[in-house]
């Protein structure tokens, strides 16, 4: 068929990793594209070519000044980091000692996940291996810690599939890659559930 | 005591914006007709038309639902149109400007401030680049998703054109995909029919036979269990939704929806992830008010 396969029922990681690229991180950038007003009377004979996106916000790339921070959509950050052209300001959860408060949060609170953001873990993955010289702490920690969250989290998700029924489960601060791992074996087993219950049903209407 | 001047703020916040609420008022109008893109859109052609980002996150959500839902859904047509539009002039526009840096750096060659310089105007054209491609790509897949559907489904299509449908078959693919559709299933027909049918007897020739032991229409599996989430109305204002109802207890804002085959009721919060019955959640699929993700 037109989509092959595997694609039809869920998102490959990479696809993941696309939507996740779209949004907003903050950069230092190392260049400047503000024109200065005193300039305008040179107008564009500066040879600076103006940017122009279909898919992120461009103002704030047309005024770039360098030192002073700004918010791009990630792949642009990344593509501006790999020229050398910027460096990324890691997001506020991705420190260490917020990320202990949220593995205290995981282990205290065994009912439920902590507030991590949508895209943590394709974020970190990012940011580790694009951009490791611009985080706070050390990465190898920082690492270390998000291993931790995940695999708490994992255990979390495994008590979970116990609850698994026919008509539906709740299943807030799931991040998208988590929920993607899951999708084919939680839907597939759902789906088989309700076969089987409304079958059950049938039947006994026409008893 | 404590005087509560947030809305009198408010008010102040808007006056200076004037020009931009207004702006953003006419494009919220915009959204709520593109779910319809009946002929009724007609009559709101003279709006501005809304900003690329907005509109490529619509082409986002619109992307991921068709990847996620089991049925076909109805084909986004004045979405699609002014992004096609859009990449055809971008595509001109990147051209344009490559062929201004042709010029530029055969003309100057020697002094190595220009050089720096044409390195950082590059970057610009890069991304452009980039960007045109991640459209394209987004572009792709989601058409590729809708023809791997009408292939599924083409039998149940084709009972789209029977009187008395719910909706247009016009309406529900575009102009391409119809002929697609059309096309691809005169020709599986004729291979079929060559191969094996003509040799049934008369009463098994037909391929939409319902009135068997098993059916022959495929039909969307209308209650497959999804991932939701659960965004709300589409902008701040959530007075007009009738739907919204508050719980007692905790104050949170939720749907109330019902599954009719266990007779069950669920609260839909807003932000909260569901795995849910499509058939359950999708009036407010419709309605955007919920995302398969």
């Amino acid at each position: 068929m037109s989509l092959p396969w595997k694609l039809q029922e869920t998102f490959s990681p990479e696809e993941i990793q696309f939507i996740v690229e779209n949004e907003p991180i903050k950069i230092f950038p190392r260049f400047t594209t503000k024109t200065p007003v005193r300039d305008n009377r040179r107008g564009t004979s500066t040879g600076q070519t103006r940017w122009k996106l279909l898919t992120a916000k461009d103002e704030s790339l047309n005024n770039l000044v360098a030192i002073r921070t700004t918010e791009v959509a990630l792949w642009i950050a990344l593509l501006l980091k790999q020229q050398g052209k910027c460096s990324i300001v890691a997001p506020g959860w991705l420190r260490l000692s917020q990320l202990q408060k949220y593995i205290d949060y995981e282990l205290k609170n065994t009912g439920r996940f902590s507030e991590l953001p949508w895209n943590w873990l394709v974020v970190a993955r990012l940011l580790f291996s694009k951009a490791a010289d611009d985080l706070h702490d050390p990465v190898h920690l920082l690492r270390e810690k998000v291993q931790d969250l995940r695999e708490i989290r994992l255990g979390k998700i495994g008590q979970g599939l116990k609850h698994l029924n026919e008509s539906h489960l709740q299943l807030d601060n799931l991040s998208l890659l988590e929920i993607n791992e899951l999708r084919p074996f939680v839907l597939g087993v759902m789906n088989k559930l309700k076969d089987v219950h409304s079958s059950i049903s049938e039947e006994q209407e026409e008893e | 005591m404590n005087i509560d001047i947030d809305d009198i703020l408010a008010d102040l916040d808007r006056d200076t914006t004037a020009v931009e609420s207004s702006l953003i008022s006419q494009s919220h109008n915009d959204t709520t007709i593109l779910g319809t893109d009946g002929p009724e859109t007609e009559k709101f052609g003279h709006f501005p038309v809304p900003s690329p980002v907005k509109d490529f996150e619509r082409l986002m959500t619109s992307w991921r639902n068709e990847r996620m839902s089991p049925e076909l859904l109805p084909f986004p047509h004045l979405l699609m149109q002014r992004t096609l539009r859009r990449v055809q002039e971008q595509l001109e526009h990147i051209e344009c400007l490559s062929m201004g840096y042709l010029e530029d750096t055969a003309g100057v060659s020697n002094a190595a401030d220009s050089r720096n310089g044409a390195v950082t105007s590059k970057l610009p054209l890069l991304a452009m680049e980039a960007d045109l491609e991640r459209l394209k790509f987004v572009l792709r897949s989601f058409l590729r998703c809708r023809l791997a559907k009408i292939d599924k489904y083409s039998l149940y299509l084709r009972q789209f054109n029977d009187a008395g449908a719910a909706v247009p078959l016009d309406e529900l693919l575009s102009r391409q995909e119809l002929g697609y559709h059309e096309r691809h299933s005169t020709m599986l027909l004729k291979l079929l029919n060559n191969s094996i049918l003509r040799h049934m007897p008369p009463e098994l020739q037909a391929v939409d036979d319902n009135e068997g032991s098993v059916k022959m229409v495929e039909e969307p599996e209308w209650s497959r269990f999804v991932f939701v989430y659960v965004n709300g109305p589409d902008r701040a204002q959530r007075d007009p939704d009738s739907l919204l109802l508050v719980n007692e207890e905790t104050g949170q804002q939720f749907y109330s929806v019902t599954i009719q085959e266990l007779q069950e009721e669920a609260e839909l919060a807003i932000g909260g992830i569901y795995v849910m019955r499509y058939n359950v959640v999708r009036d407010l699929i419709l309605d955007n008010k919920v995302r398969l993700i």
